[in-house]
């Protein structure tokens, strides 16, 4: 027999509450911060990371650095400037960036210099010529103002400059103003110039307010500033490949998204389209499609993203294919869930890992494709003159400038290797499969 | 399987047949055609064009175009090197071919034994410093490497004379010296299949390595040494080894940069001709050899697949 107990001596525990999910103790790790926790295990992705992150930050604000503006303001005085070796003070110590070149010539080429040019006599050849390691900006400076002739002993024509009427006020101004002297020898005016020995760099102070004359990564044979144009060039590359990839990922996963989850006729049609357009060599598309509408910067991601989509469209496609007949995908359709929104919220996310994997890996290869054809002086952007071209410039004078083929290179190089090794360890981040494998 | 090699065969030849006439109608169509032509002699040039076809439907000028290169194997005239243009590919092919050869078969071996090795000593110092080197070469666009490599091997160094590979008649002279200066772009070229064929062979080999099937290996009692050769290699290898046969057709090409930089008078360096040129006849028969030559190594590569492991059959139909 049950003792009946009294209703009220029982007592609800949580009456007036309501009991929610509790919040986790610990922070919850999705995909990607999953993915960026084995990412930073990764130092030398890290590091990677971090140079190219430099890399791109100075191809924004690296030309900024460089005052010096005389190759656009007047080609005449910046010619003079043409193939300067690095120079920088601060940097003075390093042997590349003393200003210093070497030169081979006649013994009498060198003997009526003033003392300072001539660091050193290198060696003498079978001939009789010297190589001599001189102060290149001391010498140019001396060379346009007052190199003498080793036959005649009188002033070389060098030495002389033309100036007109105008530029010849300019330096007489600049004279009273500042109290100084550059014009070393006057002259009568004939024909509207006067032919004068001026003192070059004491012109370019006063006149052109260039301080110093220095290039930290030297100048090129039009005498621009290779430090300025090497970031430009950069600048231009990183461009299209931010924009290539960019439009190759979106068009990729579009086409592929749909030709995979469609299938059937799309699927068919488009794999005949990607079969004939994987076929043409890029080569070709490149070549034919400058010619039609000759070098803009549009041609060549025009040209670029004819073809480029192709393999992550493909990719895009079977995962589309994998995934499309799951059971979660079946009950989303069964809960009232269309088209669109299943490939986008249930599949993509799905795929998004492997598409990630070979989509980072993809933009490294597009600077290299534009490198190389810059190099092979197919890609010509006319005024900006890309890295790849740069470096071609520089092979042409690499036995006496090779600083004009070392910089473009070293850059090319840390941007390839770099991001490559950035890719890597995303990929690897990214890969499910490595979950768990602590490497 | 002859029904599949018969279809992917049958296939090939519609595409390349449609690209074609796509490159075909668009040269055709490049709006400097005609200006092209006007240097010539116009008697010469009335020969030429009726020769084309000039002024009739670019339909038809294809298949004239079609008929020649059937009938006499003619890929018309280019007209700034004043040639046949067959003569001028059965001239440059031989030179990208022999330039690229030697260190395709030399860097086979290689590779795939620095890829071995390093998926044996996975993560020791071995495969850190040969994963260092691959991803070193493959990260360095070989323009860098080639002309760092003249600079220090020519002017440093002076160990050989001039950075560019001798002509012809250089060569007669001093067959020694002539081979000396070709082997710049052969090691360019070395290291590059060496540092691709690394990556693959190190990546599907750790791959393989790891499966359950080589755990068994091991249980039943083989050696490392065993189970490696006999069961982990020949797994791995089946990727590898379709894209080496497929490479074999890419060696006609030639590499562009390569000759550019050591200026080898090669099939790369005439496309560049044709290109700065405008020599669109030229250019025609060269974007035409280069498709056919992706073409057939992409077949090649789907059918080699299907000979080494008959499970598999690339691009066949679902079943």
């Amino acid at each position: 027999m049950s003792q009946i107990i009294d209703k009220n001596k029982f007592k609800l525990v949580q009456h007036e509450q309501t009991i929610l999910d509790e919040s986790f103790q610990t922070r919850a790790i999705g995909y990607y911060m999953d993915a960026w926790l084995r990412f930073k295990k990764n130092k030398a992705s890290v590091v990677a990371a971090v140079i190219l992150l430099f890399l791109i930050i100075m191809s924004i604000i690296g030309p900024l650095f460089v005052s010096y503006e005389l190759d656009e303001i007047n080609a005449k005085w910046s010619s003079r400037l043409s193939n300067m070796p690095p120079r920088n003070e601060v940097l003075d110590f390093m042997p590349g960036f003393s200003g210093q070149q070497e030169m081979t010539g006649y013994i009498q080429n060198f003997s009526n210099l003033p003392d300072g040019i001539v660091l050193g006599i290198q060696n003498v050849n079978e001939i009789g010529q010297v190589t001599v390691l001189v102060d290149y900006y001391a010498y140019i400076d001396h060379h346009f103002s007052a190199e003498i002739d080793p036959v005649t002993q009188e002033f070389a024509a060098t030495s002389y400059t033309n100036l007109t009427i105008d530029e010849y006020n300019t330096v007489r101004a600049a004279e009273l103003e500042n109290d100084v002297i550059i014009i070393l020898e006057d002259a009568e005016e004939n024909a509207g110039f006067y032919k004068v020995r001026i003192q070059y760099f004491e012109f370019l102070k006063y006149v052109y307010d260039m301080d110093d004359v220095n290039f930290l990564f030297g100048s090129d044979g039009s005498g621009r500033d290779l430090f300025e144009t090497l970031w430009e060039g950069a600048r231009i590359s990183l461009l299209i490949a931010f924009t290539v990839a960019a439009i190759n990922i979106i068009v990729g996963i579009t086409v592929g998204s749909i030709s995979g989850y469609y299938g059937g006729t799309i699927d068919l049609v488009m794999e005949r389209i990607s079969e004939i357009l994987a076929g043409l060599p890029f080569l070709a598309i490149l070549t034919l499609l400058l010619l039609r509408f000759g070098n803009a910067i549009w041609v060549v991601i025009l040209a670029f993203t004819m073809t480029g989509w192709l393999g992550i469209s493909s990719l895009t496609r079977s995962q589309f294919y994998r995934y499309k007949n799951r059971e979660y995908v079946l009950a989303a359709r069964t809960l009232g869930a269309g088209d669109r929104r299943i490939m986008y919220r249930h599949i993509f996310p799905s795929a998004m890992g492997t598409i990630i994997t070979s989509v980072v890996l993809y933009i490294p290869a597009v600077i290299f494709t534009e490198a190389t054809f810059s190099f092979l002086g197919i890609i010509n952007y006319g005024e900006t003159i890309s890295v790849g071209r740069l470096m071609s410039n520089g092979q042409l004078v690499m036995k006496d400038s090779f600083y004009q083929l070392l910089f473009p290179a070293i850059f090319i190089s840390l941007l390839m290797l770099s991001f490559n090794l950035f890719g890597n360890g995303l990929r690897d981040a990214f890969n499910p499969s490595l979950r768990g494998a602590d490497e | 399987m002859r029904n599949y090699v018969l279809k992917r065969i049958a296939l090939i030849f519609v595409t390349a047949f449609i690209i074609i006439f796509l490159v075909f109608v668009f040269i055709k169509k490049l709006p400097q055609y005609h200006a092209a032509v006007l240097g010539v002699y116009p008697e010469i040039r009335i020969i030429l064009e009726e020769q084309e076809g000039y002024g009739k439907p670019i339909v038809e000028q294809f298949f004239i175009w079609i008929q020649n290169l059937v009938k006499e194997g003619g890929l018309g005239r280019s007209l700034k090197l004043k040639r046949d243009i067959t003569d001028i590919l059965a001239e440059k092919i031989p030179v990208s071919f022999r330039l690229n050869v030697f260190p395709y078969f030399a860097g086979i071996p290689v590779g795939i034994g620095l890829g071995i090795w390093a998926a044996l000593k996975k993560n020791k110092l071995t495969d850190h410093i040969i994963s260092t080197g691959v991803i070193f070469f493959i990260s360095v666009p070989s323009f860098v490497i080639g002309t760092m490599m003249q600079y220090y091997v020519v002017y440093i160094w002076k160990l050989i004379d001039t950075p560019f590979v001798f002509s012809e008649t250089d060569f007669a002279a001093n067959n020694l010296l002539g081979i000396a200066s070709y082997l710049m772009p052969m090691l360019v070229l070395f290291f590059g299949t060496v540092a691709s064929l690394t990556r693959v062979m190190r990546a599907e080999l750790t791959e393989v390595l790891t499966s359950e099937f080589m755990l068994l290996a091991r249980t039943k009692g083989l050696t490392q040494r065993q189970s490696t050769v006999r069961h982990a290699l020949r797994n791995g290898l089946v990727p590898i080894a379709p894209s080496l046969i497929g490479g074999l057709v890419s060696l006609l090409s030639g590499s562009l940069i390569i000759e550019r930089i050591f200026r080898v008078p090669g099939i790369g360096g005439i496309y560049l001709d044709a290109f700065n040129n405008f020599d669109y006849s030229l250019l025609m028969a060269l974007i035409m050899f280069y498709t056919i030559i992706g073409l057939s190594a992409t077949l090649i590569v789907d059918l080699s697949y299907g000979v080494i492991d008959p499970r598999i059959r690339m691009g066949a139909g679902k079943r």
